[in-house]
């Protein structure tokens, strides 16, 4: 196999290269192995995948819609995600646009989880276990990383994360490849997509010192000739080649790059009042757009918080892989050093740079910020097994029980190889249900019933920038009820006379001097105005941050009719709840369809100016929880007053969610937990029983109340 | 081995630094907070003004707005412009706008006169524009003495 005609140090070298070298069939044989874990972790991500819009991320409604639309998102702007997400959007003729936009995260999740495979089975000493042995460490490395709890819950919402983790594979098998072939091509293709990844997360633009340094060992400390047959270069010759990288590489990484190009083209798209103030109009706020996006958040703590910094990522790690994954990265470490001196700058240097950067960056869903460092990490953990492989061998031979190869029966072979992929079902176990967003149907539930209930021609205030996105979302995607007009949508700072002769409705009654810069303008609705909820829907089980309850208000000059005289509710309760005794409610007596609203009206005397809250409940699923009178009843005493014999009413609509199956459920209302023992230890009453239908999925329903023929559809 | 030994060196030393710095952190840790995840929380939720549909339109403290203040701390030195504070994470300068709302402890409308060196309060305000990103106070909010 070694030319002839080659000197006998070259050609120890080649022969011990050619050892190294995974064999054509090998090759083959692992690209299988990595598309089946693959497709493996898409299946499971695609059976807890959310059907549609999420709180599970800030920007999640925003990022599910700007790509469908070609718009620009928030800072840095995620070029490559926007045009990645617009083909899904149009391709997958699945679910409605958000649910593709979810399913883009699936599949680019899934292909940075058999990059990662490839990654390490290639990396994996030769001379320290077997072949079998080291597929089995770099396949439970890579499923304990497919599933552990934070990759796993960004890989089933719209999110940047999971498909910046496939750019990420992406870019290291091809500098892998170039180290192995050492083409200027594939150095140039491994440049191109290193700069395309720019757009999925900026911060990867921070694995370039660890990358260059690998190339010049690589290029430099290497002695031997890149292939056999190859002459082993002169420093002269290598100077060249350096030149010819340089040259290259830049040329292909600024093509990448170039994709930023796109803000400026989009800038007139952006409605968040953070990022309109540095619209990407000119060279100093394109860099204000990217790299100079989010400066108040970086290196935000002084030197005495970081020791609690670097305890919080020890805690964030030692959720996705245990203490024991943690213990098996640091014996990786070890490993990786002495096998892979090389690859343990680029991969540990990676690793350094994200954690270094992000333990001191102020973000309150931080967790996600180290995905790609818990992904380097899965790297180290395989090399770890690898060593506890070889140690459990030594071990056996020390007491004359051989594992080595021929040794072992086939079926054995087999076991054991299924003994030590076992803990990779682990986290899938513990996380599934956290990481479960199937039935997470709550904001579309509630936005078809928006929709379907806003009369012609009103308004609809939301929250602004990438908080407004859930609304935003119908019209910019489907062109939902266009005569509703939703003054946040194309400024952050309508005027007030845009809403004159509508009907105002909205999805927040707290404004900018309140609730911060996301908050609509104070000064968009009368100070004075009566907000009146008339629509609630579910609160989704699952959300980051604290968002406002899902609730449609009705705005009103004057104030809205808070109270009956002579009313006869068709069910009367009379049940005493400490500070005010409901007397009877009515609701409606029809099938309701999953998705659909329950028209309720509570009847209440009060006794005292007492809070009271409540919770509505549908079987054993609260449907909402509210304060008797919706908090408007202090100012409504001032103003208006109760007149003797009036009965406080509570009359609105409630959302069943969609996931709710077919059946009779009984529906009460009780006294909200938190409140003091005497409201607690009050009654609970029955309002009757509700029957529940299920004609039409809900996907059906969303796609209905959207109602366009945009083709998005 | 040998031919490697020139890069093994220095990453052993890197390895041997990240276990130190993460040792030393922990012990840090575990002496501030004890054996408790107190300093686990790293979240300071950014909100949408979060509020229930049945509350009364203003929650939280009297006055203050219904969200995670941007910063909290004492008042080491306060001028026309500015309030400079020692918080959690170190010394912070806030500017203050003209038109900066002041609320007392008890709910009562205040003013830059009722901030006094030493007292606790909390900033709701909005970052400014630029490269040096700086925060401005809308509304102050002055604490109970703890």
């Amino acid at each position: 196999m070694v030319p002839p005609g080659i000197g006998p140090v070259a050609s120890t070298l080649i022969r011990s290269k050619l050892r190294d070298m995974p064999k054509p069939t090998n090759r083959w044989t692992d690209r299988w192995i990595a598309a089946g874990l693959g497709f493996f972790a898409l299946l499971v991500y695609l059976r807890t995948l959310t059907p549609s819009l999420s709180y599970l991320s800030p920007d999640g409604s925003e990022l599910a819609t700007v790509p469908a639309v070609l718009g620009l998102a928030h800072p840095p702007g995620y070029p490559l995600y926007t045009w990645l997400g617009f083909f899904f959007s149009r391709l997958l003729p699945i679910g409605d646009v958000a649910h593709r936009m979810n399913m883009m995260s699936a599949v680019l999740g899934a292909l940075g989880v058999s990059a990662l495979y490839l990654i390490v089975v290639r990396l994996l000493p030769a001379e320290r276990v077997g072949l079998l042995w080291r597929r089995c460490a770099a396949a439970l490395a890579t499923l304990l990383f497919a599933f552990s709890l934070t990759f796993w819950s960004q890989a089933v919402i719209a999110e940047v994360y999971a498909p910046n983790i496939g750019l990420l594979g992406l870019t290291l098998l091809l500098l892998l490849r170039w180290e192995r072939t050492r083409h200027l091509l594939d150095f140039s293709f491994f440049a191109l997509v290193f700069g395309l990844s720019l757009g999925t997360h900026m911060s990867n633009l921070g694995f370039a010192p660890a990358m260059a340094l690998f190339i010049l060992l690589t290029m430099f400390a290497v002695r031997d000739a890149p292939d056999p047959g190859q002459k082993v270069p002169t420093v002269g010759r290598r100077a060249w080649e350096l030149a010819a990288h340089v040259i290259i590489g830049a040329a292909a990484f600024g093509l990448g790059a170039a994709q930023f190009l796109w803000l400026p083209l989009r800038a007139s798209t952006i409605n968040d009042p953070l990022s309109i103030k540095i619209a990407p109009i000119t060279l100093a706020n394109l860099y204000q757009y990217t790299l100079g996006a989010f400066t108040q958040l970086r290196f935000a703590f002084p030197l005495g918080a970081l020791p609690d910094r670097v305890v919080i990522y020890v805690y964030f790690l030692v959720q996705q892989y245990g203490l024991g994954g943690i213990l098996l990265g640091v014996v990786g470490l070890g490993s990786l050093l002495v096998h892979r001196p090389r690859h343990f700058y680029l991969l540990v240097g990676m690793y350094l740079v994200n954690v270094w950067f992000f333990t001191q960056y102020r973000a309150f869903d931080l967790e996600v910020f180290f995905i790609p460092a818990h992904y380097l990490w899965a790297m180290l953990l395989a090399f770890g097994v690898v060593e506890v492989l070889r140690g459990i061998g030594w071990m056996a031979s020390r007491v004359g029980v051989c594992l080595g190869t021929g040794c072992l029966s086939s079926g054995m072979r087999a076991g054991l190889a299924i003994l030590i992929l076992l803990p990779s079902l682990t986290p899938i176990h513990w996380n599934w249900e956290k990481n479960n967003l199937s039935d997470d149907t709550a904001i579309n539930d509630f936005y078809a019933n928006v929709w379907d209930r806003l009369p012609a021609y009103s308004a609809l205030i939301t929250p602004r920038g990438v908080f407004g996105y859930d609304a935003f979302y119908w019209q910019l995607v489907y062109d939902t009820r266009p005569d509703v007009l939703l003054p946040l949508l194309p400024s952050p700072n309508p005027s007030s006379a845009s809403l004159a002769d509508r009907e105002v409705f909205g999805t927040t009654r707290t404004v900018s001097s309140k609730g911060g810069m996301f908050a609509p303008p104070a000064d968009l609705t009368p100070t004075d105005s009566w907000s009146l909820p008339v629509l609630l829907g579910q609160q989704p089980e699952k959300q980051i941050g604290r968002r406002e309850q899902l609730a449609l208000y009705r705005f009103s000059k004057s104030p809205p009719p808070l109270t009956i005289r002579g009313a006869s509710p068709a069910v009367a309760t009379h049940s005493n709840f400490g500070p005010a005794v409901l007397v009877g409610a009515d609701v409606s007596d029809q099938p309701i369809e999953s998705g659909g609203v329950l028209e309720v009206s509570l009847y209440w005397s009060s006794r005292a100016p007492t809070p009271l809250r409540v919770t509505l409940r549908l079987g054993s699923q609260v449907l909402e929880q509210h304060e008797v009178g919706f908090g408007l009843l202090a100012r409504y005493m001032r103003e208006v007053g109760i007149g003797p014999g009036e009965l406080i009413v509570d009359r609105c609509a409630v959302v069943i969610p969609s996931t709710v199956p077919p059946g009779r459920y009984t529906l009460t209302l009780s006294p909200q937990a938190g409140q003091s023992q005497a409201v607690l230890s009050s009654a609970s009453a029955s309002l009757g029983v509700v029957e529940v239908v299920d004609e039409m999925e809900a996907m059906e329903q969303w796609l209905r109340a959207a109602g366009s023929s945009s083709p998005a559809r | 081995m040998a031919k490697s030994r020139w890069l093994i060196l220095p990453g052993a030393v890197v390895i041997l630094g990240m276990l130190c710095i993460a040792v030393f952190s922990l012990g840090v840790y575990v002496g501030k907070h004890g054996r408790t995840q107190d300093g686990l929380q790293y979240q300071a939720p950014r909100t949408n003004g979060a509020q229930l549909p049945g509350d009364a339109p203003a929650g939280g403290l009297a006055g203050a707005p219904a969200r995670t203040p941007e910063a909290a701390g004492l008042i080491r030195r306060i001028s026309r412009t500015q309030v400079d504070l020692t918080t959690r994470e170190g010394p912070r300068t806030i500017l203050l706008s003209e038109v900066v709302e002041v609320q007392l402890e008890d709910g009562h409308v205040g003013s830059r006169g009722d901030l006094k060196v030493g007292d606790l309060i909390a900033i709701f305000g909005q970052w400014t524009a630029g490269a040096t990103r700086e925060l401005e106070a809308e509304v102050i909010v002055r604490l109970p003495k703890q």
